[in-house]
């Protein structure tokens, strides 16, 4: 098991954001979270990265006690938050540069990879935002964590850019394979992408429900127009909006 | 875009000499008292090759102490930032500091250190450090919050955190600060060689009003303007080749 959350409890002022949450992502899997907006999923992955420190419960990284530890996960925030007055290609070596290993021809390789190499030395003012998101992800990839936990990487897209940037994803991660959790709101999207999905209640935010996705990785994308698609989403969609008792 | 920008100014700059000078010599003032720009003209034309070693004297205190001053904004700004508490103790007596004027505060320097080039350049340093440290320390604060979580996340140390975000946020912030340090430099070499000086544009335009030559009083403000100008031109120039991540506005 790669990360496993046990009981997890904090709370914002007074207000409980997360109440006695437990949830695990296996190496290699790809999971995500859903729950409405608002419902503390960004606040779990500051738990997660060490930013805060839960009230109770403990984080594991590969057995590893992580509780406010800082410095182990690779996190892309829902704001794209690359450095203005850094060139793409800065941008993605900003990892390297922390934990002080340069490799210059590895985010090379990275670029090459996602078809980005024309645009190494553009600033993040020049990109659309689509692209923006792309290089926010590379630099994600770029800092060798094993575990990406990614927050509604695709929020702030409109709809066609954001279709053509979960195949961009899902691609990428077939040749770079990594552990992943992954916060979205849209049923869909965690269908397509996620082998894993747990559904959340909100504030305080507790796991509702989770389902494995049946599909394969490859069979999903054909397959999102079929009845057993569909239906899957429905179900899903239920377990989201019912009130929990 | 620079040009049309440019020429507003320009145009009333015309204007107002063009009416000035009309406004001399409708009215017959004596030159003692206003003399036209002409006229101006004409004396500095004349006294230019003459004046070179008062404006050397002038530029070299200006810009030593506009260095110094830059070196000691940055460096309070800095530690004033990374210490919270200091910056609570230190902020309201810096502020103060600006209060005192430096006329009362020169002939003390003078008192202290002599008539050499010291407090000469104390007095700049005086008046460049302070836009400098005041726009960096708010420069620090105008950075994107996500930008430092993102750094926390990935496990940077408070130092990378301030060289890797917060110092490059400053730097526009910063650069604003030396733009009105550097306008500030000439006019402080110029108070402070009121006070006693063997040659600059202040004891040149102290000697020329004490013997009533106003022509010459105008020749050392041109020149004093120009100075100003060109070195706010050079920090302009600066800023622009260190910050290109900014996208140019209307585009």
């Amino acid at each position: 098991m790669k990360l496993s959350c046990n009981q997890l409890s904090f709370r914002y002022k007074t207000e409980k954001v997360i109440e006695g949450l437990t949830i695990h992502v296996n190496d290699g899997e790809f999971v995500s979270l859903i729950g409405p907006s608002g419902s503390g999923k960004s606040t779990l992955f500051y738990l997660i990265g060490g930013l805060y420190q839960p009230d109770e419960g403990e984080i594991y990284l590969d057995q590893q006690k992580i509780n406010g530890k800082r410095g182990l996960v690779s996190y892309m925030p829902q704001t794209f938050s690359l450095f203005p007055w850094r060139t793409v290609k800065e941008n993605i070596s900003l990892g390297q540069e922390i934990e002080k290993r340069r490799n210059p021809q590895e985010i090379d390789q990275l670029l090459e990879k996602a078809g980005l190499a024309d645009f190494a030395n553009h600033f993040p003012y020049e990109l659309s935002g689509g692209m923006q998101q792309r290089i926010a992800f590379l630099r994600a990839l770029a800092s060798k964590k094993n575990l990406l936990c990614l927050d509604e990487p695709f929020g702030s897209l409109d709809a066609l850019t954001r279709t053509e940037m979960q195949r961009w994803l899902f691609s990428i991660l077939t040749k770079e394979k990594r552990t992943v959790l992954f916060i979205t709101h849209s049923v869909e999207e965690a269908i397509l992408l996620s082998d894993r999905i747990y559904v959340l209640s909100s504030k305080p935010m507790r796991v509702k429900a989770e389902q494995t996705v049946p599909f394969s990785r490859e069979e999903r994308w054909e397959k999102r127009e079929t009845s057993d698609f569909l239906q899957l989403r429905k179900q899903i969609e239920e377990m989201l909006y019912t009130k929990s008792r | 875009m620079t040009k049309k920008l440019l020429l507003p100014p320009l145009l009333l700059t015309v204007i107002l000499l063009l009416l000035w000078e009309g406004s001399v010599h409708f009215w017959e003032i004596e030159e003692w008292i206003l003399p036209a720009p002409s006229a101006i003209w004409e004396t500095f034309l004349q006294h230019f090759p003459t004046l070179s070693a008062d404006l050397m004297a002038t530029t070299w205190i200006a810009l030593l102490g506009f260095l110094f001053g830059i070196l000691i904004g940055i460096l309070f700004a800095t530690i004033l930032h990374l210490f919270p508490v200091l910056e609570k103790a230190c902020y309201p007596l810096i502020v103060l500091s600006q209060n005192i004027p430096i006329i009362a505060l020169a002939p003390l320097l003078v008192l202290w250190f002599g008539f050499g080039t010291l407090p000469k350049v104390l007095i700049v340093v005086l008046v460049c450090f302070f836009p400098i440290t005041i726009a960096t320390l708010d420069g620090f604060r105008q950075i994107d919050h996500t930008l430092i979580q993102y750094l926390r996340i990935a496990g940077a140390s408070r130092w990378q955190i301030f060289l890797k975000a917060e110092w490059p946020a400053a730097l526009p912030s910063f650069f604003s600060g030396c733009k009105l340090s550097a306008t500030y430099s000439v006019m402080g070499a110029v108070i402070s060689e009121w006070l006693g000086a063997e040659k600059g544009l202040g004891l040149m335009m102290q000697t020329a009003a004490n013997s009533f030559r106003t022509d010459r009083v105008f020749v050392a403000i041109a020149i004093i303007v120009m100075l100003s100008l060109t070195l706010f031109f050079l920090i302009h120039l600066f800023e622009k080749a260190i910050i290109r991540w900014k996208p140019k506005k209307g585009a």
